[in-house]
């Protein structure tokens, strides 16, 4: 770490720390961003504690009667193997938060990597990136995903693999815009003139400037992400060794007249999962730039 | 004006005929093929037997040569013949194609025509209790799950309150009740479907009107006494339409997943479902068919925005 003349690292820790309290403190001001959080840390808890909440295996059969009402011993009543719901749609966070949370990150690292190589490098480089990105725009990309996943294995990784790949090109655009910025600031142009390297130029000096964006954009694709999965699953495409929300709903389709519970929970907690990551994004968002535009969703 | 679109039709092009060719190999690449899955639990199915089926279709040849022959058949209009439907996949997305666009078409209306007006009041009441309520509406909107959404309409429309059926073909309920039973089966499926759109239309429209509301050629208007409902609808929708012309043209893809699931809650027989069944089949024609109706039709929708803002703003020329 090289120090600025005059700055000492005690006080750029005070500054950091000072910062952080700001941004708590206007997040904080955002009822919808503290719900969304409240809504997350709930939902990895019961990810986590999944196996003690759940009295039941999501997966065994005959635990209760056939499509039971909601009742002390099933909260949620069964399904029409009687089958508990509560544990299917608590075992659900599990499947629904890691495919989420690991179909964004790899779409941020992809998105991060192309955005800023396109936005630092320019000319040609950045003329083919864009390209890409476009092309993959321009894919129907559910349609996409639903070709791969049934045509190959409908495992959760693959699922996962499948939505990062085709998620990328937001975060791109993002990060590619802010580095067209970035790059003629003065700090890259002393990084250059000392003769850091590129590589170290974008990753080291640029990249820590435009982790908000990356951040931002991250929670919208985690909820994007939830619901592409739960869409697959409710076309019967999802991972068959797993009990996720998608697979319930596809369950329930066929009993809706005898049995609401059986599509009104696990519905439920997708939309409050998912509108939890979209409330987050927006407080993000906010928190970040309290002066500047919302990111624009697409 | 028209060099433009021809110039559009074809920069789009190479954009279509790559998409094709990537699902081409992807489909060609992926385990098992139609011929397997048609002599599938078949009795005395012989090796003679699927070869010669495999020859029929042209699935022995290298994947570049059916490539080739496939591009240059459907350049002639052919796309070529489905298995599983015995038809020409030409026919048999014919057949499918109205229910879909009448679902999406329904959708895309409700969605834009009840956005437009709660952004537009939103808009010029900011901060009021029925701007809040649009507020709160829009975000739930945007994060409901399509297909969820349709089965909660059934579960509280169709089986709790038994005011309305609970899917069934529009086509059909013409021939039961007449065009009210139309309607009636059409409500379900446009509201779960066009409710995200409704969402993202409302909230975008509101922030435009609010921020043209604050315009200075606003001000000058409201001075030289143009009345409020002019400078509403005259002066500021106008120019506030214009992004939300770019949802519909960016989103027109989201909407046809959209149809699909739609179309598995009520079970609807549109392209949507036979998408899923011809996945499921490995119908080769018929998916490929329905690739290149979609991304023409994604290609045509966004061209056609395009001449919209040309309508809504004047000084947007193509040339």
């Amino acid at each position: 770490m090289t120090l600025v003349h005059g700055e000492y690292p005690a006080t750029r820790i005070g500054r950091a720390a000072r910062s952080a309290r700001a941004f708590w403190r206007r997040f904080r001001k955002n009822r919808g961003a503290v719900f969304g959080m409240a809504v997350f840390v709930v939902l990895v808890l019961a990810a986590v504690f999944a196996d003690s909440i759940s009295r039941y295996d999501p997966m065994e059969p005959g635990v209760g009667p056939t499509l039971g009402p909601p009742s002390g011993a099933h909260v949620m009543g069964t399904d029409n193997l009687g089958r508990d719901i509560f544990s299917g749609v608590i075992h659900g966070a599990r499947v629904s938060l890691l495919i989420g949370m690991a179909a964004a990150a790899t779409s941020a690292v992809i998105g991060a990597i192309v955005g800023a190589v396109s936005g630092y490098s320019g000319g040609w480089v950045d003329d083919i990136l864009m390209r890409g990105c476009e092309l993959f725009q321009a894919m129907p990309r559910f349609l996409f995903a639903l070709v791969i996943v049934v045509f190959f294995q409908n495992s959760v990784w693959n699922i996962v693999i499948v939505i990062g790949i085709l998620s990328w090109p937001r975060t791109a655009r993002m990060v590619r815009a802010e580095f067209l910025r970035l790059r003629e600031m003065d700090y890259v142009l002393a990084a250059k003139a000392i003769g850091m390297t590129t590589r170290r130029i974008i990753f080291k000096q640029m990249l820590p400037n435009v982790m908000h964006i990356i951040l931002v954009t991250g929670s919208l694709e985690i909820g994007s992400a939830i619901l592409t999965e739960a869409g697959l699953s409710f076309l019967g495409a999802g991972d068959p060794n797993v009990m996720s929300w998608g697979r319930i709903l596809f369950n329930a389709q066929r009993f809706l007249r005898r049995a609401w519970w059986f599509s009104v929970f696990p519905g439920s907690a997708i939309f409050l999962t998912v509108l939890s990551f979209n409330l987050l994004g927006d407080g993000l968002n906010d928190a970040f730039n309290p002066r500047l535009k919302r990111i624009r969703r697409q | 004006m028209w060099t433009y679109i021809i110039r559009r039709l074809l920069q789009a092009i190479p954009l279509i005929l790559l998409i094709l060719v990537t699902n081409f190999i992807i489909l060609h690449l992926s385990p098992g093929d139609p011929v397997s899955f048609y002599v599938q639990g078949g009795t005395g199915v012989t090796e003679e037997f699927v070869a010669q089926m495999r020859a029929q279709f042209g699935l022995d040849k290298p994947l570049g040569v059916q490539l080739a022959l496939f591009l240059g058949n459907a350049i002639r209009g052919d796309l070529g013949y489905s298995l599983y439907y015995q038809q020409s996949v030409i026919e048999v997305i014919g057949a499918r194609m109205s229910v879909t666009f009448l679902l999406v078409g329904c959708s895309m209306a409700f969605a834009v025509i009840v956005g437009i007006t709660l952004g537009v009041f939103s808009g010029r009441n900011p901060y009021s209790v029925v701007d809040r309520v649009n507020t709160v509406v829009a975000v739930l909107g945007y994060s409901i799950p399509v297909f969820w959404f349709g089965q909660v309409l059934i579960i509280l429309f169709a089986v709790y309150l038994k005011l309305l059926p609970t899917g069934g073909t529009p086509i059909a309920a013409i021939g039961q009740g007449g065009i009210a039973s139309w309607f009636r089966s059409l409500v379900l499926p446009t509201l779960a479907l066009g409710v995200v759109q409704l969402a993202l239309i409302a909230r975008i429209t509101r922030a435009n009107m609010l921020e043209i509301l604050g315009a200075d050629y606003i001000t000058t208007a409201r001075a030289k006494g143009v009345s409020e409902r002019a400078i509403t609808f005259k002066h500021a929708l106008r120019n506030a339409i214009l992004p939300v012309l770019t949802v519909i043209g960016v989103d027109f893809g989201t909407l046809l997943t959209g149809a699909m699931l739609t179309e598995t809650v009520f079970n609807w027989p549109g392209l949507g479902r036979m998408m899923l069944d011809s996945l499921l089949r490995r119908d080769y024609p018929v998916l490929m068919g329905l690739l290149i109706v979609m991304s023409v039709g994604v290609v045509l929708l966004n061209l056609l925005t395009d001449l919209l803002y040309a309508y809504f703003d004047p000084r947007i020329v193509y040339t």
